[in-house]
Order: structure tokens, then sequence, then C-alpha cells
């Protein structure tokens, strides 16, 4: 554990979700392009468990498929999380920064990853008799990630369980105002749009004549 | 050179033009054919049935039609009753309209008793005896095709019928063991039940009540309040039927409520119980499929009447959008036709309908005429392959879905067909291939289950051999790495 380099960290945080996020913040370790790669990889993981899950499971909607929802609900949701985690945790007196509550909580994410992709492509081998066999993946990849979560956020910021939780609650409901906002910004900003978008039409018909 | 430029565009122009015309005059049909995928969106299909003819009373001879509003075909004799409700009488024609007579008074024993407002007309097949709903005269008669008149079914006098409730049959039929079932518009506890002496039996068939958010919370208000709060709650009640059809021992009802979709049709058996359960078909909305509660100016499927062919195929009528859906007996969307219009195959208020072999009759109470639409060559496909898949003869129906698919490549039902004869012959890749285009989940399961276990049998050998290959390297791995240890694990 000493002399682990970046990617043999990853595997260390993995199989000691109790320890190894202290371990990884002891030894001052992770890498931005790992957390980069594993948040393109939860990006891919929902695309292709949209597209390319067994027929015999999941009927996808092929007659349109736009891309957006799931840079939403990965890429962007992420991106919010941490936003919103840094943005608490300053609140709560929590240690970690904006860099390292991404690349914690980017390593928190691997099972969920992984536990997707694993069912993905396990579940064109599978009948529906066999489903519960998928349906154990994507619990576990949901549970061990939980857990990841709540171990590195405890690492990250040094809280105490109790505090971790109720960063985590305060966390959640900032990126629900985040989301609001954002929203709110984008529709003010399309109002903004159509009335230049106007102002522009009207002028441009007054030269005209 | 100019000249010779306008002259190939204005021949092209002018091929384009007639290639439209043309294209114009191919669909026929003054609505817009479709069926439905297996998402619900709504895709263009051929016609299944097109508009023939549409029939007013003078083209029969008899003056003008007024509200005809129930058709019934004998199915032995080939004669259509058309029951004119407005002009008092019943008129009887063959199929291509010619008159054969017209009932408007019926003799009854001796001293003539004439109708007034017939509704419903119905013929027993075993009996030969007509039954018509004389609705303003608030009886039901029973009458030989000569017109005499052999019983009066009038309102029970009952305690269970209960006597401020007003007797004014709508439509009639009567089951094989000559039990008489009378819709009357004022009953919502199911068709009034008579026997074959005009003793009242009770009720039939029953549409339950559909228990809503308001209908709960309504139940729970009743709990806690005084009796003559109570008497000003909103009674829940289940809506009547408006209409039915008999097919050998099954009882199909139709309800128009728009309401609820909950009890829109149902297929009762001798019990009353809907069998429709049975194919996961029970509570399922046989009109169109995006319903009226999306916006305040669609409406809602309102189904006025329903045929049951010989076959089992189930045709309903949507007053409310002048529709015609057919299904087949398992419940698989055959087609979808009519619209509302003053045009050939659309409709004002569609009352009544019929079929026979290859023919769709419908009545239209405000254009006060029948519409007769007859099968295409398509139609006359799909019902066939229809038939066979039924009857469970994949094979049988594999070309005539092929030649299906060749006049329409949207209709999934065809690729199920062709699907489940390469299942049925173990061919499972193009089985999974045909369910996967029809997205029948169900049997892609089925013949992937097959497909795997094939492989798996085919390849049982290789697979073994596989793992014991990797069980034995995983051992002479940890043997070398015993004997040649990693830098790290060396220690520094």
């Amino acid at each position: 554990m000493l002399d682990y380099n970046n990617p043999q960290f990853v595997g260390h945080v993995l199989a000691h979700p109790f320890e190894g996020f202290e371990d990884l913040r002891w030894k001052k370790q992770g890498s931005i392009p790992i957390a980069i790669g594993i948040v393109v990889l939860l990006f891919v993981s929902m695309v292709l468990q949209d597209r390319a899950y067994g027929f015999q499971f999941y009927v996808s909607y092929d007659k349109i498929f736009n891309i957006v929802p799931f840079l939403v609900q990965s890429i962007i949701l992420f991106l919010v999380w941490v936003v919103a985690n840094w943005a608490m945790c300053t609140l709560v007196d929590g240690e970690g920064s904006m860099k390292r509550i991404f690349i914690y909580s980017a390593y928190a994410m691997i099972p969920y990853v992984a536990c997707t992709l694993l069912g993905t492509f396990l579940s064109s081998f599978f009948v529906q008799d066999e489903g519960i066999f998928l349906t154990t993946i994507e619990v576990i990849g949901y549970a061990w990630s939980g857990l990841l979560i709540i171990t590195s956020q405890k690492a990250v910021h040094q809280f105490t369980i109790r505090k971790t939780i109720l960063c985590i609650i305060l966390t959640v409901l900032a990126m629900i105002a985040i989301l609001f906002l954002l929203v709110l910004l984008l529709t003010l900003m399309q109002q903004v749009v159509i009335f230049v978008m106007s102002i522009y039409t009207e002028i441009s018909y007054r030269f005209r004549v | 050179m100019k000249k010779r430029v306008k002259k190939i565009i204005s021949l092209i122009a002018g091929a384009a033009l007639c290639l439209s015309m043309i294209s114009t005059t191919a669909s026929a049909e003054t609505y817009v054919n479709y069926n439905y995928d297996d998402w619900g969106d709504p895709i263009p299909s051929q016609a299944g049935y097109v508009a023939d003819a549409s029939i007013t009373g003078n083209d029969i001879g008899v003056g003008n039609l007024y509200e005809p509003a129930d058709l019934f075909i004998d199915e032995e004799e080939e004669y259509l009753y058309i029951a004119d409700r407005k002009n008092n009488r019943i008129v009887v024609t063959d199929l291509d309209f010619n008159l054969v007579r017209i009932y408007d008074t019926l003799n009854d024993n001796g001293t003539p008793t004439s109708l007034k407002g017939p509704q419903g007309i119905f013929i027993d097949k075993n009996t030969d005896y007509m039954y018509i709903c004389d609705g303003d005269n608030e009886r039901v008669i029973k009458a030989d095709k000569d017109g005499n008149v052999l019983l009066y079914f009038t309102k029970p006098d009952s305690v269970l019928y209960g006597a401020e409730t007003t007797f004014n049959p709508g439509k009639v039929c009567v089951d094989q063991s000559g039990n008489v079932y009378v819709v009357v518009r004022s009953v919502n506890r199911g068709a009034v039940m008579f026997d074959d002496e005009a003793n009242f039996l009770g009720f039939y068939g029953a549409n339950t009540v559909l228990a809503t958010s308001e209908v709960i919370a309504n139940a729970f208000w009743n709990l806690i309040s005084t009796e003559t709060q109570r008497l000003r709650t909103m009674k829940a009640t289940p809506v009547g039927f408006s209409n039915f059809d008999i097919d050998g021992q099954f009882i199909y009802t139709v309800t128009e409520s728009t309401t609820t979709t909950d009890d829109q049709v149902k297929k009762l058996n001798p019990r009353g119980d809907n069998i429709l359960d049975a194919i996961d078909m029970a509570g399922y909305d046989f009109g169109d499929i995006p319903p009226a509660y999306y916006s305040m100016y669609t409406v809602a499927n309102a189904m006025v009447d329903i045929d049951v062919s010989p076959t089992g195929t189930m045709t309903f009528l949507d007053i409310n959008h002048g529709r015609i859906h057919q299904f087949d007996k398992e419940g698989w969307r055959l087609f979808l036709m009519g619209g509302i219009g003053w045009q050939l195959g659309q409709f004002q208020a569609a009352t009544a309908i019929e079929t026979h072999k290859d023919k769709i009759y419908v009545s239209d109470i405000r254009k006060n005429t029948i519409t007769v639409f007859s099968r295409t060559v398509f139609g006359e496909l799909v019902t066939d392959a229809a038939e066979y898949f039924n009857r469970a003869e994949y094979e049988q129906s594999t070309a005539i879905w092929e030649e299906v698919l060749r006049y329409d490549g949207n209709y999934r039902r065809a690729y199920t067909g062709i699907g489940l004869a390469h299942l049925f012959n173990k061919n499972y890749e193009p089985a999974m291939k045909n369910f996967k285009t029809a997205l029948n989940q169900y049997y892609y399961n089925q013949a992937y289950e097959g497909y795997r276990n094939e492989i798996l049998r085919e390849n049982f050998g290789l697979i073994v051999g596989l793992i014991v290959l990797a069980v034995i390297g995983f051992f002479v791995y940890k043997f070398y790495r015993k004997r040649h240890p990693k830098k790290k694990e060396r220690g520094v």
C-alpha cells in the first residue's frame, strides 16, 4: 500500500471501502485523469444500458435517440454533485478541496459503472427466468457505490459519520437548488434571446421598407 | 437552348403532376389508414376495408330512413333487419338492399299492434323468432317472422327491479337456452334478464365502479358523515353498458361511457365473469390509443356497438370518432377505419354495426344511411393469416404473412407470425430476428432460450475444455509466481 501508484490505489480503494479513502488521503494520491475517465465511463455505461441491453429484458425506444438526457443524468449530475458538495462542506467545516471531492466521488462511482457495464453485457446472455442475476448485480453496484460515497465523503472532509450523512443530505438539497436555478437561467436566457431576436427582426423590417 | 431547358422542365413538371394524380386516386379512402406500432404510436397502414356504398332509404325504396338505430343480419336467410326508429318500423332487405318486407304493425292474436320507436332487433338463431325492442311502448316483443306476436316482455313487477325505474329497452339478445337479455337505458346494474316465458330473472353482467381516488375519498367521508350529509354526496354508480352481442355462449358488452375505460368491453361467460382477463385484455382500451386525457379538445372513445363474427372477430364502433376498430379473437388489432365527416366512409353519429362474411354494415342516425364496407385484398390476407395464427397453424400462415408484408412492411403481427413458424421448426435464429422486428419480447425470450441451449449443446466439449484449461492455467501461474516473485512482494 505504501508505494502504490495511482491505478493500484483504485483497486485498493475498492477492496477496502472503510480504510481505502483514508489511505488515499494520507498518501495524497488520486489522479484527475483517472477520475475523468470514470465519469466518461459512467456516461458510456448509461448510454450502453439503454442501447445495448438484452432485448428480452428491455425494449428501447428506437425511433428517437437523444444523447442529452444521458449527458444530464451522468456527467452534468456528477459535476453538480461535486459543486454542491464543495459548497456545502464549507458550511459544515469540511476539509475537502474541489479537486479531491471530484476524485474521491469519481472513485466511489466505480462499482456502479462496473456493475452497469457487466449487467448490460450479461443481459444478452440471460433469459427472462434468470433476470434475478441481473437484478442482483445491479443491487450490488448500487450498494457498493453507496457505501463508497459515504466513506469517501467521510475521508475527504474528515467528518464523523453523523456529519457525513448530514452533509450528503445538504448536498442533495443544494443539487436540487442548483438544478432549479440552472433551468431558470436557461428559460430566462431563452426569453432574452427571443427578445433580442424580435428586436432584430423588427429593425430589419424597418430598414427593408 | 433556353427553350429546350424550359421544355424539359415543363415535361418533368407535367410528369410529376400525373404521378401525383395517380397517387391520389390510388388511396380512395376519405380517412387516414393507420394502425398502431408496439409503442402505441399511430403509423400509416394499408386499408383493410374500403367503403363501397352509402345506402339511403330511397335506394331501398322505402322512403327516407329516419334514425336507423339498430341493424341485425340473419345469417341463414342473409337478410338485413334495420330498426328504423323514428319511422316506427323494421325494414327487412336482402344483402343487396332489395326490399323484402316491412314490419310496422304486428298481429297480436287478431288485434293489430303497432311499433313505436323500435331501437333494437334480434333474431334467435335456434328458434327463428324476432325480438324487437319496442322502445317507446316500453316492451320487448317476441314475434315470428310472419309478424304474429308471441310474447311481450314488459317492466318486471319485482322489488329487485324497483318500482320507480322506468323500462325503456334499447337492445336485446337471446342466448342458447332461450334467456332474453335486455339493455335498459335507465338500469346500470347490467342487462335485465328474462326467461323464455318473460319472467324476470335478475340482472346480468353489471359493470364495476372503478376505484378512482375520488371514489375512495367519498367512501372515507361517508364513513364519518351524517345521514343527511350522505344524501348530498355524489354517488358512485357503475356505468351501464350500452350494447352487446352474443356469440354462442359468450355475451360481449360495450359501454359508451367516456369516464372509464375499465369495463369498456367485456366478454362475459354465462356466470357473468369477464373472460377477457384470460388473454390479459380486461380493461384494455379497444379504441384509439391516445385517449381523451391529454387535452380538452380530444374526445374519449365511446363504444356504441360491437359485432362478433362466427370466427370470434370483434368489431367495435366508436361513435365519437366515427371509427371502426376490428380485433381478432385473441385481442390482436386488425384494422381501423372510418372518421367523422359527411363523405363516404365517414360518419356523423354511427350507432350500429353488423358484419357478415367480408362486409361491414354501419348505420348512422344523423346521415340516415347504411354504409357498406368490404374487405380489400390486404384485409383478406390478414384475416386469413390471423385465422391460421389463432389456430396455431403457423406453417400455413407464413406464406400469407409474407404476402401481407409486401403490402405493409409495418404490419408487426406478420413478423410475430413468421417468427412463430420458425420457432416451432426450431429455427431459432430467424425466429429471434422476426420477434425483434415485431418487438415481441415474450416470444423473443423463448426463441433465445432455445438458441442458447442449442449453442451450449453443440459446443459443450469446447466450453468444458476452456474451463479446465483456465483452471490449469491459474494453478500453473500461481506455481510460477511462487518461484519468481514480483519485485514488490520481495520487499524493497
